[in-house]
């Protein structure tokens, strides 16, 4: 290696690991000092120590077992059927459950809430609806993860058991189950930690009653100006996510098995399997079918019949917002657009470095996976304790640089597998063939990748367009008010005639992101996948 | 209850297969079986018997429905037709489990998530064996297959050798009634895969193991059972011992599927002489099959062993050399038989192995053994879909 050669490499380095110093690291840090030497240990203890506080503790920690375990109980038996069989619409169904996952909490909470007022249910302070929404969410972390690998064991252990005289049943618990403790294990972590971080959700469906961890920093730091508690409150939420995400992450590693074969899906023979499996597509019909078509039922319904009353509603401003719904997700397109932009930039230069190894690259990828553990809540806190200099925190584009920090592991879950893949031999044939490095990096690597760049940054537009847990502490004025605060709003407020524009804009929002997820699952490189 | 090379004991028939106690001698027949995957025939009314105590190998080309034989006996597949009786009893709705079965496959389906001792004991496990008397038996069929050190391994540390082993130890834990072994060598190399034939074959004939082996490679086969079947499209086409099937295939696709390179179509006259492509072999000796029936051109089949350089000149036949191939100690010959000249040179073409370095375009006498020469039937409608070996 030349020394211009490592000069150009520290170059390459720099920039994603500037952008996510100041945007990640700083951030954080300043959120741990200002609980740590602002406050100090003794009123830490008696912030923790207060009634109020033990509960919101207790309750985060309660609602997020439960709802990994709900969504873990309800995921089985669709990553079974998913993994096991082949029946028509099997494909469709795969790609069904995935959707809620690219949808924005906002959406989702909409949806549920609209389902249960449509079912009679009472929506407000429900727990049922918070989890509901959950495990709507989080179905497609455990029907992917676990089916994935269940698709993947062997089958042939099983038949081996078989012969070795174990029942089905005995067969079942002594081998499949025992192969897929890991794995469920590792997904009811993963649920739990999406749970336990869980914002938008909680605020619009949670009511006054029910708060977490997250939605009680918002209300400290916003409401009730309160920074002090809200930073000892994000202080934990970084220390309990930092040492699940690890816990979780070590408990992966360790018990990872390497299935050598998988087994090929099986047709649907036999009454009592055509009625399971029929059994288990209705049951994820309902459960995320229902929802969304009740939502856009709801949204299009006027008076006692139905038009589209409440979406041409949505392009005058009401008192409630500082600006018209339409003009407000103008603001989310622009934001989504820039960082997605953005997102590429850090994402190729951060993937180059990555994709090499060594610690540098090892490094930076834990830096720039800790956006997905930590809040967007704690992070959009740390900006307004943190980003004082200039005044950075008042600049309507931190917003986009905020979603780019958050959607950047999805290009790189996208771009490093990619560059990893690319057969190091290739580079050296076009080499030997009289290609200089740059031209290397047009001829083979930009073709194999840039439909992987293309997937990870429509994926970071997608989570921009819904992000709200950042966008919560640093949307204010006309400029950066998003779509997701406008509905968020909306949905908050009493009367019949907002609730139907609130619908609707969580309507065209989740649409916009449809639109931009199926576009990707269609142009996707199939061995791409970023979930 | 008999010492086995002063290692392993074998107890009393176990009682989990229910009324395994059957008369003694009564092996495994696979009765008129059929299997069908959807349209198509796995299994066409394939019946053979494997006497107790017997290694039978079942030998055939990849889809020929070998693996699923096993399957079907196993109950892994269900029958369209037939059925199968272990120990004379019938296992028609019989599930897999109460079979009485140990079964071995190519990549040995070890257990992963269990230590090589935990994969050993599973069955011993489910039979409900005391742990002190499984932990003794573990111990002793981790000895019978070498492994005495390995115990507490995970089978992802093992060498594919060793794997093989700890499957083959764990099939016979719960001394199963028939040890099915589909190509239980196959992915390993050959050297390896020699040396556990060797050791396989002393361990099954040590135990009186009755087994049922499946795979495609001959040698494999020829080493191991005491009879081998070749299969085809779903139908036993023949059976019998390894040295007479190889002496005697019977038709041109066993023939082929051993790899027998001399397959001929010559004219046989009422004397006994034998002519190919216009050249004279010679004559088949008196009382040779082929004497009877006039003269008439027939396919046969000359083992590669019945042909050599001869000693001196004017034995009749002569071969230009083509190409030699040296291997396994011995010199693989193809030649020409020098005859009427119109004749193309495929139709002459003779191969045999010879300890004497010979050079390409060398002229040879041969000496053939017409003794050896066997009639094959013709193909039928069966399509040939061996190896190809006419090069």
């Amino acid at each position: 290696m030349s020394r211009a050669g490592l000069a150009a490499r520290a170059a390459q380095a720099t920039v994603p690991a500037a952008f996510l110093a100041v945007l990640v690291v700083w951030p954080l840090v300043a959120v741990m000092d200002r609980s740590l030497t602002d406050v100090g240990p003794g009123d830490i203890v008696e912030i923790l120590g207060r009634g109020s506080v033990r509960r919101v503790l207790w309750f985060t920690l309660w609602q997020a077992a439960l709802s990994a375990t709900l969504t873990l109980a309800l995921g089985l038996p669709i990553a079974h059927v998913l993994a096991r069989y082949r029946f028509p619409g099997r494909a469709a169904l795969r790609a069904l459950v995935i959707v809620p996952f690219v949808l924005p909490t906002v959406v989702v909470a909409a949806a549920i809430g609209a389902a249960f007022d449509r079912l009679g249910l009472r929506v407000e302070r429900s727990l049922w609806a918070v989890l509901a929404a959950h495990v709507f969410f989080n179905l497609a972390v455990v029907v992917r993860v676990v089916g994935g690998h269940w698709a993947r064991l062997d089958r042939r252990q099983v038949e081996v058991a078989a012969t070795l005289g174990a029942s089905p049943a005995q067969a079942w618990f002594t081998i499949t189950l025992r192969q897929l403790v890991p794995v469920l294990a590792g997904s009811f972590l993963l649920v739990f930690l999406f749970c336990f971080t869980s914002f938008g959700v909680i605020r619009i469906l949670g009511g006054l009653r029910r708060a977490t961890i997250e939605t009680e920093i918002y209300r400290y730091a916003i409401t009730r100006q309160e920074f002090d508690v809200a930073a000892v409150l994000a202080a934990l939420q970084i220390v309990v996510v930092l040492v699940l995400a690890g816990a979780t992450a070590r408990f992966q590693r360790r018990h990872a098995t390497v299935q050598r074969r998988g087994t090929a899906p099986v047709p649907v023979v036999g009454v009592a399997r055509r009625l399971h499996v029929a059994a288990v597509v209705t049951l994820v019909l309902a459960v995320l079918g229902l929802p969304v078509a009740v939502l856009i039922e709801q949204s299009l319904r006027v008076g006692s019949g139905y038009g589209l009353a409440n979406y041409r509603a949505l392009t005058e401003r009401v008192d409630l917002l500082p600006l018209s719904a339409v003009q407000a997700l103008g603001n989310s397109l622009l934001f989504a657009a820039v960082a997605g932009v953005v997102a590429s930039a850090v994402g190729v230069t951060a993937a180059l470095v990555i994709a090499r190894g060594g610690a540098a690259g090892r490094a930076l990828e834990t830096l720039s996976l800790l956006p997905l553990g930590v809040s967007a809540v704690t992070l959009g806190f740390g900006y307004l304790v943190g980003l004082t200099v200039f005044d950075l925190r008042r600049s309507m584009w931190l917003i986009p640089a905020a979603h780019a920090v958050i959607g950047l592991p999805f290009v790189l879950a996208s771009l490093v597998p990619a560059l990893r893949s690319i057969d190091p031999r290739a580079r050296e044939a076009a080499a030997t063939l009289g290609a200089s490095p740059p031209v290397v990096r047009r001829t083979v690597d930009w073709p194999l990748t840039r439909r992987a760049l293309a997937t990870g940054a429509g994926f970071a537009a997608a989570v921009s367009i819904g992000e709200f847990g950042a966008t919560s502490f640093l949307g204010r004025g006309e400029e950066s008010f998003t779509a997701p605060l406008a509905a968020v709003r909306l949905l908050a407020s009493p009367g019949a005639a907002l609730r139907g524009q609130a619908l609707a804009l969580s309507v065209v929002i989740g649409g916009v992101v449809a639109v931009l997820a199926a576009a990707i699952e269609f142009r996707r490189d199939p061995g791409v996948t970023v979930l | 209850m008999t010492r086995l090379g002063g290692r392993v004991e074998r107890a009393a028939p176990p009682d989990r297969a229910e009324g395994a106690a059957a008369a003694p001698g009564a092996g495994l027949l696979v009765d008129a079986v059929s299997v069908r995957y959807g349209s198509t025939l796995a299994l066409d009314r394939f019946t053979l018997e494997v006497a107790s105590g017997e290694v039978v190998a079942v030998l055939g080309p990849s889809g020929s429905g070998k693996s699923t034989l096993l399957r079907a006996v196993a109950g892994l597949e269900p029958l369209a037709g037939g059925r199968v009786l272990l120990a004379g009893r019938d296992l028609s709705g019989v599930p897999t489990h109460r079979r009485g079965l140990g079964m071995m496959f190519q990549d040995h389906g070890l257990f992963n998530h269990l230590s090589v001792a935990d994969n050993v004991a599973y069955g011993l496990k489910i039979q409900g064996l005391p742990a002190p008397r499984r932990r003794e038996r573990v111990a002793e069929l981790l000895a019978l297959v070498g492994l005495e050190g390995l115990a507490s391994r995970r089978p992802d540390q093992l060498s594919g050798g060793e794997a093989q082993r700890v499957a083959l130890a764990r099939a016979l834990a719960p001394e199963p009634g028939l040890l099915m072994l589909d190509e239980p060598l196959g992915s390993l190399d050959r050297a390896l895969r020699d040396q556990l034939t060797g050791e396989l074959r002393h361990l099954l004939s040590e135990l009186g193991q009755t087994a049922l082996h499946v795979t495609h490679d001959q040698g494999e086969a020829f080493a191991l059972a005491d009879r081998v079947a070749v299969v085809d499209q779903g139908r036993l086409v023949t059976v019998d011992h390894p040295a007479r099937l190889w002496a005697d295939p019977g038709s041109t696709f066993v023939a082929r599927f051993l790899g027998h390179p001399n397959i001929w179509t010559v004219t046989v006259d009422g004397d006994g002489q034998v002519s190919r492509a216009g050249i004279d072999l010679g004559r088949v000796p008196e009382g040779h099959a082929l004497r009877s029936g006039g003269s008439r051109a027939v396919e046969v089949v000359l083992p590669v062993t019945a042909i050599g350089p001869a000693r001196s000149e004017g034995g009749g036949v002569t071969a230009i050399v083509e190409e030699v191939v040296f291997g396994r100690g011995v010199h693989h010959v193809r030649a020409t038989l020098v005859g009427a000249g119109s004749t193309p040179s495929a139709a002459r073409a003779v191969e045999f192995d010879t300890t004497v370095p010979l050079e390409a375009g060398a002229r040879c006498p041969l000496e053939l053994d017409l003794g050896a020469l066997r009639a094959l039937e013709g193909h039928g409608d069966r399509p040939d879909r061996s190896r190809p070996l006419d090069r």
